[in-house]
């Protein structure tokens, strides 16, 4: 998706578009966005052939509203688009963490915390720091690089870890991921779209599920797999099913939006080189770089309830059962809340962005993804002078994921780099 | 080329064990031929257990790539007596 910035020409669109993913990869969602932040904030989007009409918000105190809200718009029909774009029902509810809502949420999401407190994920940061090094060596040769492609699989080699499942495996579940959210790029798609999800489903369900069987009842593991087996909800167990299925939502909420978040990094250095040479020279700004690059890529562009009751909004009327859209990289933008929101400043102050979610689903990933990107962010700036972009930049067919295919970019490496690389 | 001892004899047999077995993952008791897994209720959760039913009930692995090119239960049976055929 583009991450444009105005002044915006003309941006038709049919209902239809915004369920097309096509449509993501080749229009303008920032005008369409900002249109519909000012002259229709709640936007009913009637598809108009056949598949279920849903809500379209797209101001910042409505999506927060509605993601913290969960006893009016509810998680347990499915939280995404596709849902209604390929008319296939949820079979994850109240199985798979983000299909459910508080209070079985909170006994599903509690266990998973631990293993991701602060603590937790800071023993991880020298094999992140090792990740993060072996993406970037490559580029640092002079040669055009395609680093959105490299970046894909960034986010797999610490989930891989974390989860416990087998390196060989890695590069392949990375693909599947990317099948899931993007069925309709050519690229990806094999057949139908219904077909692609289906499959990449069960390819890795069945990853999941040997991984489980991999271990023994007496050594379940102390990874993500063997804290999921201990785990029990209600006094039970979680069955093989419920384990498959938040094996793999974890997997997704970390593998396709991670490599969006560097993509963006490193095409805003491109873009910035002043701010990166800012943030090099005062590592006191990594950390306001690190959310104004998250704000500014939102890779999870979407999030999706079903209203419970009836919920009066700008003059409009959401009925019970009704689908319900919200959208974080319009909100990330929206002039009630962020000043200057299209200045990409390193340095913002204050920056209350929705990149992670709100509420009770807030990306239990959060503080391991922040770790991971600021990690590739130290790197960049020590071993990177500057990137310039070498090709099209192309991006991928997805109404869920605002994200790169492909980003040729040719790096300068820096003295430290120099130094450190044997040639 | 000797098949195991149960092994699909004839297409209209295989037929009709694809069709049961679509009938017990389903927990539906009628399944025409014609009929498609995902269509009559099965998802890529239960279409595991599927493949493991057709594996265990014919001896053959019908790979997924393949499945998700042939889920209704006629052309599940065909792929499944061009694997046994194959040996």
């Amino acid at each position: 998706m583009l991450l444009s910035r105005p002044p915006f020409g003309p941006a038709p669109f049919t209902n239809a578009d915004l369920l097309d993913s096509g449509f993501y990869a080749r229009a303008d969602l920032h005008a369409i966005w900002t249109h519909l932040r000012e002259n229709e904030p709640a936007y009913y989007c009637d598809p108009g052939d056949g598949r279920e009409p849903f809500w379209v918000l797209t101001r910042y105190a409505d999506v927060t509203r509605v993601l913290r809200e969960h006893e009016s718009f509810s998680s347990r029909r499915g939280t995404m688009l596709c849902i209604i774009d390929l008319s296939m029902p949820d079979f994850a509810s109240d199985d798979m963490m983000p299909d459910t809502d508080p209070p079985r949420h909170r006994r599903l999401r509690e266990p998973l915390n631990r293993v991701l407190t602060p603590r937790m994920v800071a023993q991880h940061e020298p094999a992140i720091r090792d990740i993060v090094h072996d993406l970037l060596r490559p580029a640092l040769d002079g040669e055009v690089f395609d680093f959105a492609r490299a970046a894909l699989m960034f986010p797999m080699a610490f989930t891989g870890m974390l989860m416990g499942v087998s390196p060989e495996r890695w590069e392949h579940m990375s693909e599947l991921t990317t099948m899931t959210i993007a069925y309709d790029d050519p690229d990806y798609s094999v057949g139908s779209s219904q077909a692609t999800v289906r499959q990449a489903h069960h390819e890795l369900f069945s990853v999941f599920r040997d991984e489980v069987n991999r271990r023994t009842q007496d050594d379940k593991g102390t990874d993500l797999i063997g804290i999921l087996r201990r785990m029990s909800v209600d006094e039970d167990p979680l069955t093989e099913h419920q384990i498959m299925l938040n094996c793999y939502a974890l997997l997704l909420g970390a593998n396709v939006t991670t490599p969006h978040v560097i993509s963006t990094m490193v095409a805003m250095m491109a873009e910035h080189p002043d701010q990166f040479r800012r943030v090099r020279d005062d590592p006191e700004l990594r950390k306001s770089c690190v959310q104004e690059v998250l704000r500014w890529s939102s890779p999870a562009s979407h999030f999706m309830r079903y209203a419970v009751r009836d919920v009066e909004l700008h003059g409009r009327t959401i009925r019970a059962d009704e689908p319900v859209s919200v959208w974080l990289g319009s909100a990330n933008r929206d002039e009630r809340v962020f000043r200057d929101p299209w200045t990409f400043d390193v340095a913002r102050r204050g920056n209350r962005h929705v990149a992670f979610g709100s509420g009770p689903h807030y990306c239990i990933g959060a503080g391991l993804a922040t770790l991971a990107v600021t990690a590739f962010l130290d790197h960049l700036v020590n071993l990177v002078d500057e990137v310039e972009l070498a090709g099209e930049v192309r991006h991928l067919a997805s109404n869920f994921v605002a994200g790169y295919k492909s980003m040729p970019v040719r790096m300068t490496a820096s003295a430290d780099a120099l130094r450190s690389v044997p040639s | 080329m000797q098949g195991t001892s149960n092994a699909p004899v004839d297409a209209e047999e295989t037929t009709q064990r694809v069709a049961s077995l679509y009938s017990q993952v389903l927990e539906i008791p009628e399944i025409g031929a014609d009929d498609d897994f995902f269509v009559a209720g099965g998802t890529s959760l239960s279409a595991l257990t599927l493949l493991d039913l057709v594996a265990a009930e014919f001896g053959v692995q019908v790979p997924v790539r393949t499945f998700y090119q042939a889920t209704s239960v006629r052309d599940l049976a065909r792929e499944v007596q061009l694997l046994a055929a194959k040996g």
